[in-house]
């Protein structure tokens, strides 16, 4: 039976208007969920409610499909029941400054600690002077110089009655002290002491030897005294100070009682407060020096505080202004819950927080005020949203995620020292406790590629949610749409559309999918749609948005896009590129393919030419021979090969030699679609019949010669009958695609119109037979009982053919044999 | 600033002085200070005395001399380097009384004398000149001090200023804004006139004066009473009969905790005695 070309009807489906009842989409509430997305949504839900470790989410589909929206939509609903998560805030560790310690303080408490501290230190600069100048400070301090004063003192004054009393003076000296004999209060010179006695003299040289032993040991006592004496003042310095100190600590202490953590830096606040009450004193800052001289009296105070400040890293509370710490972080806090962040530059360190450093005359100095948190601090007890692709693309923030989320702390480092480059003494602060649920958006791609090629993704990713392109058309889907139409309209503040136009967009969305019974999930393509016709309505003055602005709008994006198409057009319809739309010639197609570059997706036919001769049995493919030919291209011919050695002459070796290229054809071809096309011109190499070139076929071909689908029919079609219609339909031109795509057709209005008018056709083919039946205009044969095919069929041509190279070969074996016998 | 006005004589016609003790600057820098501004609105001449004690050159003849050093070792006492070291140290001191002079316009001498300490100084000490001394942490016996300052007073008729290590207040210069100055009045006309005395550098200086009039309270008692004042600077009248023994200045000095300035016994005390102004 004679193939049947399709019927308009089967190349557009078009939308049935009659559904919608509504003037325009104003008429219309927003959507309320998203159809379609059962098995995203459900996997949401669990993602969220499982709160275990390792039970993140990766959100995988097309970019385009409302990934985030959804997410977010979710999250908002959940997170007022969540519970508020505790500040953070780093302060100095007195004993170890370089290992800051982590405080924890409750929700909307940290700021209560630093604003509290901060007060008490500007109030301790005001009181602890004023203690220093106390009458009654200044008495005790008096009494401890006069006690250590008198006490030197006595001693000297001691040794020099005790040197009086053996008529020896002391007198003080440039560098020390010495001891004089005298007589009479007068030091007695050297020429009296020479008329001394002997003994006399003896007596007077061992006096003062003893003397200065003894002023020696008294030297040599000084510094203890000294030491004691600053011990002493050490000790009155410590009690002042507990006295101040205390009672203001004991006043913020209490505002955290039941946190252990601050309690126990409030106590090493006041230890070190008290040993370091000098810091208080005009006189001890004004000694503060720099490397280039004294500090700066702005600087000073600031400077020699900040040990006690509190930098607060992690702020909640329903009173927080949301900051974020860069400019292209957002993070939103809804209902006073949980967070949400939105990392839209997942860097290293915005990740992951980082430690700022000071230039202060060529040197990096840092301390724990300089620490900055990042996306995880802040979204820590909540949820961080990171686009997958970005997160790859920045070096270090892969792994430092991971890390983070596998040992369930947020530990601070540099870039440096996580790559162990750096081997200067830097901050370690202490880790903070993490729990955060990270959802990474990605297209599935990338989802595979990390299961396949990380082996910590799956574990700390468990939770996968597969958003759909494509839902079904029907009239559910349809009134859905049109809902979604109406919510972008109004968050984009665009004019509404009419009925008209909503069903031409659903179409368009069809055409979108590749799928007559399917509509496009990807709401980014479908706004931008939207949004191009409001242009072209308002530029009308139209209130409404109508199906011809929705074809302008299409109209023009091709148009944008179309300079390749055309330069493609142009080259073959001036025989640049050598393409037949007319006659007939052995071993000639037209095959099909798709063109995509950018934004222009196109397709265009190409010339596959097979020939044939007597050889080894060998089908060459011209493509693979010079790499040209990528793997699924390699398949189909070689899928091609076993179509032809168990169709054909199955008892005969095969005696061919074959080949196939692609014409004019240097960029590489892959994909198997052409299979088809390239086993037609085989056979019609084989059989010396003629392939009629006003058609053009596409399709896969398996080993039992069967026409599986293809992708891209639309735009395959449309590129054959455009290079038809350029140079003029004939009536007696069209292109044969596989069956399996005909619910694939959502073809131009033009072409619906030329079928329409009987000048184009499209064949559905389900096998070889009917393609090369079709194309040659000879039937194919089918096998009788007796195993021959029809006489004066293609196939049977075909197999004579293939039987006579048999022979050929053998006979030429034989010859060649014998002569090599003979001689 | 002029140039150097350094002169090594004086003469009988030259103006008050204040002649400070090298030493008492070099213990206390506040001294030098002190000395400047009482010097700047009278014009006087500041002096500077820096003496070499004989009785320690004698002592370096001898076979046996050594001196103790403050870290406790003994090394000999050699003339060559005590003399090289007395000449370090005039220098310094007369550096720093030249760059203080200087700095506030004043003319300025320095005498380097060898003889006894304290006494040698008196030398270059005329009538109404005042002479600074360290009466604190210096080995020389109190009687030797007191003795020294009973000649400047009595015999010479000069203001003495004693200071030494303060025990308040360092940094501080001891004539200064809204500090307190006190003065010892026994109700004597010579205790009148040093009231009247401490009254007017007191409004010069811009310092509260406040009039200790100790009433059959002893010196130790005094003393205790000018401490709880804490104030910059006493002055009080040398003949005083709180300082009825020897040693009383001294004693007195150490107790008050402060720098005490002894007015010379019969001298007309007017009620401008020309003392700093605060604001010169």
């Amino acid at each position: 039976m004679a193939l049947e070309a399709l019927s308009p009807d089967h190349l557009y489906s078009n939308c049935d208007l009659s559904l919608f009842e509504f003037e325009t989409t104003a008429d219309l509430a927003d959507v309320a969920g998203l159809v379609g997305q059962d098995r995203a949504l459900d996997a949401i839900q669990f993602g969220i409610s499982m709160e275990k470790a390792g039970y993140n989410m990766f959100v995988l589909g097309a970019p385009g499909a409302g990934k985030r929206t959804a997410v977010t939509r979710f999250l908002q609903a959940s997170i007022s029941t969540k519970p508020v998560p505790d500040d953070w805030a780093y302060v100095n560790n007195f004993a170890t400054p370089n290992k800051p310690t982590a405080l924890k303080t409750g929700a909307g408490r940290a700021e209560v600690l630093r604003s509290g501290v901060s007060a008490l230190i500007e109030d301790l600069q005001g009181s602890i002077p004023a203690i220093l100048e106390s009458e009654e400070y200044k008495k005790r301090l008096m009494a401890i110089d006069a006690h250590y004063a008198q006490h030197q003192g006595q001693a000297f004054e001691t040794l020099r009655i005790t040197a009086e009393a053996k008529n020896v003076t002391v007198l003080s000296t440039p560098s020390g002290f010495a001891f004089a004999p005298q007589r009479e209060g007068e030091v007695i010179k050297p020429e009296e002491f020479n008329e001394l006695p002997e003994e006399e003299r003896e007596r007077i040289k061992e006096t003062i030897s003893e003397l200065e032993r003894e002023l020696a040991e008294i030297f040599r006592h000084v510094p203890s005294w000294e030491k004691e004496r600053r011990q002493q003042v050490g000790d009155l310095n410590r009690e002042v100070a507990k006295n101040a100190v205390g009672r203001s600590i004991h006043d913020l202490a209490a505002m955290f009682e039941g946190n252990d953590g601050v309690a126990a830096w409030l106590a090493l606040l006041e230890a070190d407060l008290v040993e370091n009450i000098s810091l208080f004193t005009l006189d001890e800052r004004e000694q503060m020096m720099t490397p280039s001289g004294p500090m700066p009296a702005s600087a000073l105070v600031e400077d020699v505080f900040r040990r006690y400040s509190v930098n607060v890293i992690i702020e909640n509370g329903p009173n927080v202004d949301p900051k974020p710490t860069n400019g292209n972080a957002t993070s939103d806090f809804i209902g006073g819950g949980a967070p949400i962040v939105i990392e839209e530059h997942p860097t290293f360190t915005n990740l992951i927080g980082r430690i700022e450093h000071l230039s202060q005359l060529g040197a990096l100095l840092t301390d724990f005020s300089l620490i900055k948190g990042g996306a995880l601090h802040r979204a820590n007890g909540g949820y961080l949203l990171i686009d997958a692709m970005r997160l790859l693309r920045e070096p270090l923030a892969w792994e430092g995620l991971k890390r983070a989320l596998r040992t369930a702390r947020i530990v601070l480092e540099t870039p440096g020292d996580y790559l162990s480059l750096v081997s200067t003494v830097s901050l370690e602060p202490d880790p903070i406790p993490l729990d955060v649920k990270v959802i990474l958006f990605g297209d599935r791609e990338l989802y595979y590629m990390l299961a396949q090629a990380d082996p910590e993704f799956l574990d700390l990713f468990k939770v996968a949610a597969d958003f759909d392109d494509q839902i079904d058309r029907d009239a559910e889907s349809d009134i859905f749409y049109a809902e979604m139409i109406a919510t972008i309209c109004r968050r984009d503040e665009l004019l509404h559309l009419t009925p008209a136009a909503v069903g031409r967009v659903i179409e368009e969305s069809a055409r979108f999918a590749e799928d007559a019974e399917k509509l496009s999930l990807l709401i980014g393509p479908l706004s931008d749609l939207i949004r191009e016709a409001d242009l072209y309505a308002r530029g009308d003055g139209a209130d409404a948005v109508d199906a011809p602005h929705i074809q302008r709008a299409i109209d023009g994006r091709l148009h944008r896009s179309d300079r390749l198409r055309e330069r493609s057009l142009e080259a073959i319809t001036r025989d640049i590129v050598m393409i037949d739309t007319e006659g007939a010639v052995v071993g000639q197609i037209n095959g099909l393919s798709v063109l995509s570059l950018g934004q222009a997706s196109f397709g265009r036919p190409t010339r596959i030419t097979a020939r044939v001769r007597m050889g080894g049995g060998n089908l060459i493919d011209i493509e693979r021979e010079v790499d040209l030919g990528g793997p699924l291209h390699s398949k189909g011919v070689l899928i091609m090969t076993g179509f032809l050695s168990a169709h054909f002459a199955v008892d005969t070796p095969l005696s061919l030699s074959a080949t196939l290229v692609f014409e004019q054809s240097y960029g590489g071809v892959d994909g198997d679609s052409a299979s088809a096309a390239e086993l037609v011109a085989l056979v019609s190499a084989l059989a010396e019949a003629p392939l009629h070139q006003g058609y053009a076929i596409t399709g896969s071909i398996n080993q039992l010669g069967q026409i599986q689908p293809i992708g891209g029919v639309n735009e395959k079609i449309e590129g054959f009958f455009d290079i038809c219609a350029r140079r003029g339909l004939t009536g007696d031109q069209g292109v044969l695609i596989p069956h399996a795509n005909v619910k694939h057709l959502m073809l131009r209005h033009d072409v619906v119109d030329a079928v329409e008018r009987g000048v184009f056709s499209v064949y559905p083919i389900e096998t070889i037979e009917d393609a090369v039946t079709l194309m040659t205009g000879i039937p194919a044969g089918m096998r009788d009982e007796f195993g021959d095919f029809p006489p004066h069929s293609l196939f049977a041509r075909v197999e004579q053919r293939l039987t006579a190279f048999a022979e050929t070969q053998r006979a030429f074996n034989n010859s060649s044999g014998e002569k090599a016998g003979g001689s | 600033m002029t140039a150097d006005l350094k002169s090594t004589a004086l003469s009988q016609d030259t103006p008050h002085k204040i002649v400070i003790e090298a030493e008492a600057f070099a213990v206390e820098p506040q001294a030098l200070a002190f000395a400047t501004r009482m010097a700047a609105p009278i014009g006087a001449r500041l002096v500077g005395c820096f003496v070499e004690n004989q009785a320690l050159m004698d002592l370096s003849d001898l076979p046996f001399a050594s001196e103790v050093s403050a870290s406790g070792t003994v090394r000999p006492l050699e003339r060559e380097r005590l003399i090289r070291e007395w000449q370090g140290q005039a220098k310094q001191a007369e550096n720093a009384l030249a760059t203080a002079a200087v700095s506030a316009g004043l003319d300025w001498g320095f005498e380097v004398r060898r003889g006894k300490p304290l006494f040698s100084m008196l030398d270059v000490v005329e009538r109404e000149d005042v002479i600074v001394l360290n009466a604190v942490g210096r080995l020389t016996a109190a009687s030797e001090v007191t003795k020294a300052v009973r000649t400047a007073t009595h015999d010479i008729r000069a203001d003495v200023l004693l200071t030494g290590r303060a025990l308040q207040k360092s940094g501080m210069a001891w004539v200064e804004p809204n500090t307190t100055l006190v003065v010892l009045d026994d109700l004597t006309s010579r205790g009148e006139a040093c009231c009247h005395a401490a009254e007017a550098l007191a409004l010069k200086a811009g310092m509260n004066c406040i009039p200790l009039r100790p009433q059959n309270l002893d010196l130790q008692e005094v003393a205790d009473l000018v401490r709880r004042l804490s104030p910059n600077l006493v002055i009080a009248d040398s003949a005083s009969k709180l300082f009825a023994k020897d040693d009383d200045v001294t004693k007195f000095s150490k107790a008050a905790g402060c720098p005490l300035l002894l007015l010379g016994s019969e001298r007309e005390l007017t009620g401008s005695q020309g003392l700093p102004d605060q604001t010169s």
